[in-house]
């Protein structure tokens, strides 16, 4: 099986979460993967492109798709939700119907592109457990993460809807259970554990999003999690970095550090929380950061 | 190994007289083929001749026999049973009894808009569409108004909370169904617009939940769209796509903080400095984007021409 | 205690087809309308009817090979004058349809995609928008002009002045649990479907008939109530789905078998010539003498074998009409539904093909009141063709709809008015009743029996010993039913209380279908009987009336209405 992927780091890794791509690039040296970063890729469009200006994003995402494929390899791997929903999507589209492809291919051709719809899009969790598999990354654990109840946040647009991701099934997910318990953790299952974090809100109603990203937290806590893993940068903003609003707005502290897949991959590898951008996060892990740097 | 005997635990509940629903353990019988209407049935002819539940047509079109198995709400008509059941109502919606929710007046339910969007109109025009109208679009009208998608739609569970109200996706489906139907689509397009289809959270929980497939959050997708070209679409959510499209015009990818400025304005992002100071300590500011990114004259190449907005 | 009173110009009961076409034209024309629906809207027959409508608009047809298709479909029982207002009504009043919102299939060049009916000669079965659909069109249209429509409102009377004339109705609005009078100028019955009167049907749980009952209390005349259609195939298991329909031969195929329990084609003996292409009515026969004759599948019903057919004619398949499929697949698995196992198939109660006798207008013979639809008679004669039923809906609907209007514009006057206060106090004080009493019995367990008395003697096949058994019965179920007792308290949504006020309707009705397939001593289409297994035209062109004059039931007959075609040139063609 090859482990040539094309990697597309969406526009929050480049920018409010660089922890999340410098860890995905440690992460998947160590496992040995070969990643061609798409540089010259561009933004999906998230999900204000493709409602509003169809056209446009499929158009857009397509040009994506087809640089990928002109590496030759056939998986585009993400790591954002969002970003995984929306190449899906149109990807969907692109290998469904050929009018829609014939149409991006019209406009692709004039600078020279062309997309065969030969590329699957994946997210890193799905390659990681799909590709490399679980068993062997036990294996390759330097450091169980036997102190940590880790609480598995999986969001929407990594579940929902089904015949656009199908890796998980949305009303029992278990990718991420599986991990944390490859990796040594402990995995506390909370309700709402697949509910929507209430990102796209947020600037349309701050409020709203803050009461409903606070609510997870707090639920997750409740069921003994003293850590949350989330396998979206845009999930993460919305539970790390606007903690403070949502502890604002529900008048209480939380104090739940929230991390990426691949930070907690990376920690079970030995790498330490330095390398793996754990300072930079809003709520600072202050016991990983503690009891891993070593 | 199946058994003959199932176990159902029902929440029985009458508002009018208990504080709390409670759960109450029934045996039934197995039977071939037997779904979960049935267990209903059994259960009224034989232990609990008051339970309180609906049903019609058997076939998964009237939409009153929705409730959760499990957790997991679904049409009882044609849900096969499980060896161990827990049957409670649709979440969210008002509980009429044990395991009858509000379903609302047909009028709220088929047509909210008539009394406004219709006023002053002559009958004839207010009901008789013209041959144009007709879309070959039958899949959104088949809405059945099972309650199931505003049932797990975490921004219509907001609305509790006060603030601007969120219709839900059964709502915001039927206007979508209504303005496909017609050349001139405005009295439903501009209460849509009142719905407030931006608080949708793009969940997708009511396009994977919808019995019949048909898709609510496309629909407010498409909703959002109709509005934006027309310019109806709320400000928040229209400067949020215009500025997605000038990041990616000019710098390929998201200008997160142009976004920010794009939706609040330059005085109106100040307040966001307490939160930009705090990520600029942890190295996770995103910086502005000047000038143009190497790939933006393709990205421009391409997409010429193809905005569908006035 | 002061009950609340509506008024509106209109009073439409029954929510399907019919009375929601109704509704919308008597809307449109300035009456102030009130529907009410006993179930939920969709529901009703209408909401579970397929999607083919009958209408003559296709270039080779014509209203005059529509009306012979009818009356020959109906084994000339029909009455011709209601025939020939249908099929000249019907492309309009069908077409119309699509002004409201409905979406038929068209082809490219815009023609109407055209089906060929089982028993139509022509092919006018306009298809497309399932008809469930087309009742919540109808429906908001008529919210849209205005109307007013209650669901869970059970009628149980209708409410009369001292000469005869019909003024209104008194409900139970069980969704609240109060009683409610209504009040018009005119009433339009459109109560639609009586399945629900036999313990195998493909009707939805409101169809018990009701509006029936409510016509005889006022001295309505009643047409050809022996006439009851059974389908041959429906389904056999689990309880809940048993008798929905599962379609005809046809639809899987062109050679599907149906197998007694001995693995033999029986319908080769029944009609050698069409076998199991047969029509409804001798297949639902020859289905129903095996099964009673102990030839029958292990939950009843019949083995229909498709594994001759080619699954791409069959029309039960996901990509024509997959919901039927679907349900197929979810209730006896994807390998009966894929054509890999037989299936088993029980005949079961569709229609009421007689019921209220009106006139072209709609009118009925008690002054105010107003019937269209399934409750009404008699279009269909003895016998009645797929896809008119849709049709039918839409004709007298729309009819009944724009002459009420017109009726009602005389208003109920004020002196009337105060009179119908008795008669209310009376309804509510019986309806409330039901709450105390003695008894112990369950209205359930009443409609057990009657349904197991309507299936086994006034159901397939018929005799005169049987069908004197069922009066018998009905009236020692008439005189047990003091025992019935509501058992809950709670006024909400409680079914016990509405199955409690259908028992004395249901045997209003069962007991006048009784007495009708008494009287009409021959064997007609949907009619058979064993002790008169034939037809005979020399007695019998004609049609039954049945009628309670004041609590005495009379059945009587009269010459069927020939007056657009003799039966004899029709049956020479």
């Amino acid at each position: 099986m090859t482990n040539r992927y094309a990697y597309f780091q969406g526009c929050a890794a480049r920018q409010s979460c660089p922890e999340l791509n410098q860890s995905t690039l440690l992460v998947a040296k160590r496992l040995g993967w070969e990643l061609i970063t798409l540089e010259c890729g561009a933004c999906t469009g998230a999900r204000d492109l493709i409602e509003a200006q169809p056209e446009m994003a499929m158009v857009l995402n397509a040009r994506t798709l087809s640089l990928a494929e002109s590496y030759g390899v056939d998986t585009v791997m993400t790591v954002c939700s969002t970003c995984t929903i929306t190449l899906r999507q149109v990807n969907k589209m692109l290998k469904e119907d050929p009018a829609a492809l014939e149409r991006s291919n019209q406009q692709l051709s004039s600078i020279g592109l062309r997309y065969n719809a030969t590329v699957e899009v994946r997210h890193f969790l799905w390659v990681l457990i799909a590709d490399y598999g679980l068993d062997r990354l036990k294996e390759q654990v330097k450091r169980p993460l036997s102190d940590l109840s880790v609480a598995p946040y999986y969001g929407c647009h990594i579940l929902r809807p089904s015949d656009v991701l199908g890796f998980d099934d949305p009303n029992n997910p278990r990718s991420l259970h599986n991990l944390i318990l490859a990796l040594g953790g402990r995995p506390t299952d909370f309700s709402s554990q697949a509910d929507c974090c209430g990102f796209h809100m947020m600037t349309i109603d701050e409020n709203r999003a803050a009461r409903h990203a606070g609510g997870l937290l707090v639920d997750a806590q409740q069921q003994g999690a003293n850590v949350m893993v989330t396998a979206c940068p845009l999930c993460h903003i919305s539970m790390d970095a606007w903690q403070p609003k949502s502890e604002r707005s529900m008048k209480r502290t939380i104090g739940m550090p929230v991390i990426h897949v691949a930070q907690l991959v990376g920690l079970a590898l030995g790498f330490s929380p330095g390398e793996l951008g754990l300072e930079r996060h809003i709520i600072r892990p202050e016991e990983i950061i503690a009891n891993y740097s070593a | 190994m199946q058994s003959d005997i199932l176990t159902v635990v029902v929440d029985r509940y009458d508002p009018e007289r208990e504080k709390v629903p409670r759960p109450v353990t029934y045996r039934v019988p197995r039977q071939e083929g037997m779904v979960v209407a049935d267990v209903l049935l059994y259960l009224y002819e034989h232990d609990a001749p008051d339970l309180g539940f609906l049903w019609e047509c058997r076939t998964r079109r009237c939409g009153t026999c929705a409730m959760r198995v499990n957790g997991h709400p679904v049409l009882t008509c044609s849900e096969p049973v499980r060896e161990h059941m827990r049957l409670s109502p649709l979440e969210g919606l008002p509980v009429v009894r044990d395991l009858i929710v509000d379903r609302q007046e047909l009028q709220a339910r088929l047509a909210p808009w008539a009394a406004e969007a219709l006023e002053g109109l002559p009958k004839d025009a207010r009901i008789l569409l013209e041959p144009g109208e007709i879309a070959h679009y039958r899949a959104l009208s088949e809405c059945i108004d099972c309650f199931i998608c505003d049932s797990v739609c975490p921004a219509l569970a907001e609305n509790a909370n006060g603030g601007a109200q969120f219709a839900g996706p059964r709502r915001l489906i039927r206007l979508e169904a209504q303005v496909q139907r017609r050349a001139e689509p405005l009295p439903w397009l501009l209460y849509a617009a009142e719905s407030n289809p931006s608080l949708c959270t793009r969940c997708f929980a009511c396009t994977e939940e919808c019995p019949r497939e048909l898709r609510p959050a496309e629909a407010i997708g498409s909703l959002t769209k109709r509005l934006y070209e027309r310019h109806e679409l709320d400000a928040h959510k229209t400067s949020h796509i215009s500025s997605f499209l000038r990041s990616i015009l000019r710098a390929a990818w998201l200008d997160e903080f142009r976004l920010l400025v794009d939706i609040y304005g330059v005085v109106g992002v100040a307040k966001f400095i307490p939160q930009a100071l705090r990520m600029l300590r942890r190295g996770k500011l995103p910086k502005p984007h000047f000038g143009q990114a190497a790939q933006s004259t393709d990205i421009q190449t391409i997409l010429r021409g193809m905005d569908k907005r006035s | 205690m002061d009950v609340e009173i509506l008024e509106s110009d209109v009073l439409i009961i029954g929510a399907g087809g019919a009375g929601l076409r109704a509704a919308v034209e008597a809307s449109k024309r300035g009456a102030r309308v009130t529907v009410l629906s006993k179930g939920p809207v969709p529901g009703g027959a209408t909401s579970v009817s397929g999607g083919v409508i009958q209408a003559a608009v296709g270039p080779d047809d014509s209203p005059e090979q529509h009306f012979r298709d009818t009356v020959i479909g109906g084994r000339f029982v029909n009455n011709q004058r209601l025939v020939q207002a249908f099929v000249h009504n019907a492309p309009q009043k069908v077409l119309d349809l699509e002004r409201y919102g409905c979406a038929f299939d068209r082809n490219k060049d815009g023609s109407l995609d055209l089906r060929m009916p089982s028993g139509a000669t022509r092919k006018r079965g306009i298809e497309g928008e399932v008809n469930s659909n087309v009742q919540k069109i109808l429906a908001q249209r008529s919210l849209e002009c205005g109307a007013r429509i209650h669901e869970f409102m059970m009628v149980t009377r209708l409410l009369q002045d001292d000469k005869g004339q019909v003024y209104g109705a008194t409900a139970v609005d069980f969704a609240r649990g109060s009683f409610v009078a209504f009040v018009a100028g005119a009433v339009i019955l459109a109560t639609g479907a009586a399945g629900r009167l036999y313990s195998v049907t493909a009707c939805p749980r409101s169809s018990t008939g009701d509006g029936v009952a409510l016509a005889r209390r006022v001295g309505a005349r009643f047409i050809n109530l022996e006439m009851m259609q059974f389908i041959p195939l429906a389904y056999t298991y689990p309880e809940f789905i048993k008798g929905f329909t599962l379609g005809e031969a046809p639809n899987y195929g062109h050679h599907t078998r149906f197998l007694n329990s001995k693995g033999e084609r029986y319908m080769l003996k029944y009609d050698a010539k069409r076998a199991e292409y047969a029509t409804r009515d001798v297949a639902a026969r020859a289905g129903y003498i095996e099964i009673q004759e102990g030839r029958g599948s292990p939950h009843g019903g019949i083995w229909v074998d498709t594994s001759g057919n080619d699954r791409k004619d069959g029309l039960y398949q996901p990509h024509k009409l997959a919901d039927r499929y679907q349900m197929i697949v979810d209730f006896y698995g994807p390998a009966k539904a894929n054509f890999e196992e037989p299936f088993e198939a029980t005949p079961s109660a569709l229609f009421l093909i007689g019921g209220v006798e009106i006139d072209t207008d709609c009118r009925t013979n008690v002054p105010g009141l107003f019937a269209a639809g399934e409750v009404a008679a008699n279009l269909h004669g003895a016998n009645r063709l797929g896809a008119n039923a849709l049709a039918e809906i839409q004709v007298f609907g729309s009819i009944a709809g724009i002459n009420a209007a017109e009726a009602s514009r005389v208003g109920c006057p004020t002196p009337i008015r105060a009179a119908l206060g008795l008669q209310i106090s009376d309804e509510r004080s019986a309806v409330l009743g039901l709450f105390e009493g003695p008894g112990k019995r369950r209205a359930c367990e009443f409609k057990h029996d009657i349904q197991r008395i309507m299936w086994d003697c006034v159901g397939v096949v018929r005799d005169g010993k049987r069908l004197q058994i069922a009066l018998a019965e009905f009236q020692r179920l008439r005189e047990m039913y003091n025992e019935v007792r509501v058992t809950s308290e709670t006024r909400r949504y409680n079914y016990d209380w509405v199955e409690a006020l259908e028992i004395p309707m249901m045997l209003d009705v069962g007991e006048m279908m009784a007495a009708a397939a008494l009287s009409r001593t021959e064997s007609r289409g949907a009619h058979y009987r064993t002790d008169f297994p034939l037809e005979d035209d020399a007695n019998w062109l004609r049609e039954t009336v049945v009628q309670d004059l004041n609590g005495k039931l009379t059945a009587t007959s009269q010459p069927v209405d020939m007056s657009v075609i003799p039966v004899a040139e029709l049956q020479s063609s």
